[in-house]
C-alpha cells in the first residue's frame, strides 16, 4: 500500500531520531511507491534492482531529507537520478513485456503522476524520447528502433545520447 | 537479494541522523563568506574612496552585483544539496548573469575606442587575492553538497563556484584601488569565471554519488 505524504514525512522524521521501526515502515512504504514509479519505465525484470539501488540511495543520503519539506518530491528526485543512471548503463536489453507491472493510474495517485517519469520524457524532443523508450526501456535493438522511428541507426544513437543528457538536466523539473 | 532482505540490512545499519536544513547550509556559507571578506579587508584595508566615504558609483555597482550574485548562487547551491522535484534555479542564474554586464560593457567600450589602459600586474594581483578569498566559501559549499544528495551535480558545482567566486570578487572590489571596467573584467569578473569552471568541472565530480 502506498502511504500518504503526511505519513511518510512523519515516519522519516521519527527515523531520523533513531526509530528503527519507523524506518522499516518508511522503507517499505518507499518500496511500494518506487515499484509503481518505475513501472513501464524500465524493463520489468530490472525494477527490483532499480528499487533496491534507490533504497540504498535513500539510506545513504537520508540526512539530506528535511522532514519539514514534502517527502515524495525528494524521493522522486533520487529515483529519477538512479533511473537515468540505469538507462545510461544499459546497452541492449532482452525483449520482454514491459506491461508486466501495472502502470501508474494517474487518477488514483495524483502525487505519483505529477512526479512520474513520463512527465520527464515529455520535456525532451520526441525523437529522443522515442529512441530512449524503444532501446533503453523496451529493450529493442538500435536497428529495430531505427526501423520503427524512421531514423537512421546513427541518429538513434545520437538521440539516445543527447536525450539522456537532457533528461539528466531535467531531473528536478515537474 | 530481495527488497525485504535489503530493508532488514538497512534498518540494522540505521542510527539517528542529524537532518540537513537549508538554513544551516546558508548560515555556514554566509559565515564563511563574511569571514573571507573580513580577512581580505584586514589584510589590505578598504579602498581609499570607500574609506573616505565617497565610493565611486562603478565600485558600488560592481560590489552590488558581486554581492547579490554570491547570495543568489549560494542560495541555489544549498538548495541543490537537498533534491526535490519541482525545484528551479533560473532566477539565480539570471542574477549571476547580471555580473556579465561588466565585461559586456567593457567590450563595448573597447570596441568604441573608449578604453583606458589597464595594468596586467594589478589584474593578476586582484585575481590571486580574489581566488584566495573564494576558497573557504567554496570548501564550505562543496562539503555541504558532498554530504547532501545533489541530483544535478554539474549545476550544483557551478552554483557553488559562482557563489564562492562572487564572494572573492566582492571582497577584492572593496579593497582594490584600481578603477575602470577593463580592470574589473580582468581582475574581478575573472575570479567568478575561474571559480565557476572549478565548480562545474572539478567540484561536480567530487559531489557525484
Amino acid at each position: 500500500m502506498i502511504l500518504a505524504e503526511e505519513d511518510m514525512r512523519r515516519l522519516m522524521a521519527m527515523s531520523q531520531r533513531g526509530d528503527k521501526q519507523a524506518y522499516r515502515a518508511a522503507l517499505s512504504g518507499a518500496t511500494h511507491w518506487l515499484r509503481r514509479f518505475f513501472a513501464r519505465r524500465i524493463a520489468a525484470h530490472m525494477i527490483d534492482d532499480l528499487v533496491q539501488e534507490t533504497l540504498i540511495g535513500l539510506h545513504v543520503k537520508r540526512a539530506s531529507y528535511d522532514a519539514r519539506r514534502p517527502f515524495y518530491p525528494w524521493l522522486a528526485a533520487i529515483a529519477r537520478y538512479r533511473w537515468i543512471d540505469q538507462l545510461r548503463k544499459l546497452e541492449r536489453l532482452p525483449d520482454e513485456d514491459v506491461d508486466a507491472v501495472p502502470s501508474v493510474p494517474s487518477d488514483e495517485e495524483p502525487v505519483l503522476a505529477r512526479l512520474s517519469l513520463d512527465r520527464l520524457l515529455i520535456h525532451i524532443p520526441e525523437g529522443q524520447a522515442q529512441a530512449i523508450t524503444l532501446t533503453r526501456i523496451e529493450g529493442r535493438s538500435i536497428r529495430e528502433a531505427a526501423r520503427i522511428t524512421g531514423q537512421s541507426e546513427s541518429l538513434v544513437k545520437v538521440n539516445i545520447h543527447r536525450g539522456l543528457k537532457r533528461l539528466a538536466a531535467l531531473v528536478e523539473s515537474e | 537479494m530481495k527488497s525485504e532482505h535489503l530493508i532488514d540490512r538497512l534498518v540494522e545499519e540505521h542510527d539517528a541522523t542529524s537532518p540537513m536544513t537549508m538554513a544551516q547550509g546558508r548560515l555556514a556559507a554566509g559565515v564563511a563568506a563574511l569571514g573571507s571578506v573580513i580577512v581580505i579587508l584586514w589584510l589590505s584595508g578598504l579602498r581609499l574612496d570607500i574609506a573616505a566615504g565617497r565610493p565611486s558609483p562603478l565600485v558600488l555597482l560592481s560590489a552590488g552585483l558581486f554581492g547579490l550574485g554570491a547570495l543568489a548562487s549560494g542560495w541555489a547551491a544549498t538548495r541543490l544539496a537537498q533534491p526535490a522535484v519541482g525545484g528551479s534555479q533560473g532566477g539565480a542564474l539570471w542574477m549571476v548573469g547580471a555580473i556579465g554586464l561588466l565585461p559586456a560593457i567593457s567590450l563595448i567600450e573597447y570596441l568604441l575606442g573608449n578604453h583606458a589602459p589597464t595594468s596586467t600586474g594589478a589584474a593578476l594581483r586582484c585575481l590571486s587575492f580574489g581566488l584566495g578569498a573564494s576558497i573557504v566559501t567554496f570548501a564550505v559549499l562543496g562539503l555541504r553538497l558532498r554530504r547532501g544528495a545533489p541530483v544535478l551535480p554539474e549545476r550544483a558545482g557551478l552554483f557553488a563556484g559562482l557563489s564562492a567566486g562572487s564572494v572573492g570578487a566582492f571582497a577584492v572590489t572593496l579593497e582594490c584601488n584600481y578603477d575602470g571596467l577593463a580592470h574589473l573584467t580582468l581582475g574581478h569578473v575573472a575570479i567568478v569565471a575561474a571559480m565557476a569552471l572549478a565548480g562545474r568541472y572539478g567540484l561536480a565530480r567530487w559531489i557525484r554519488w
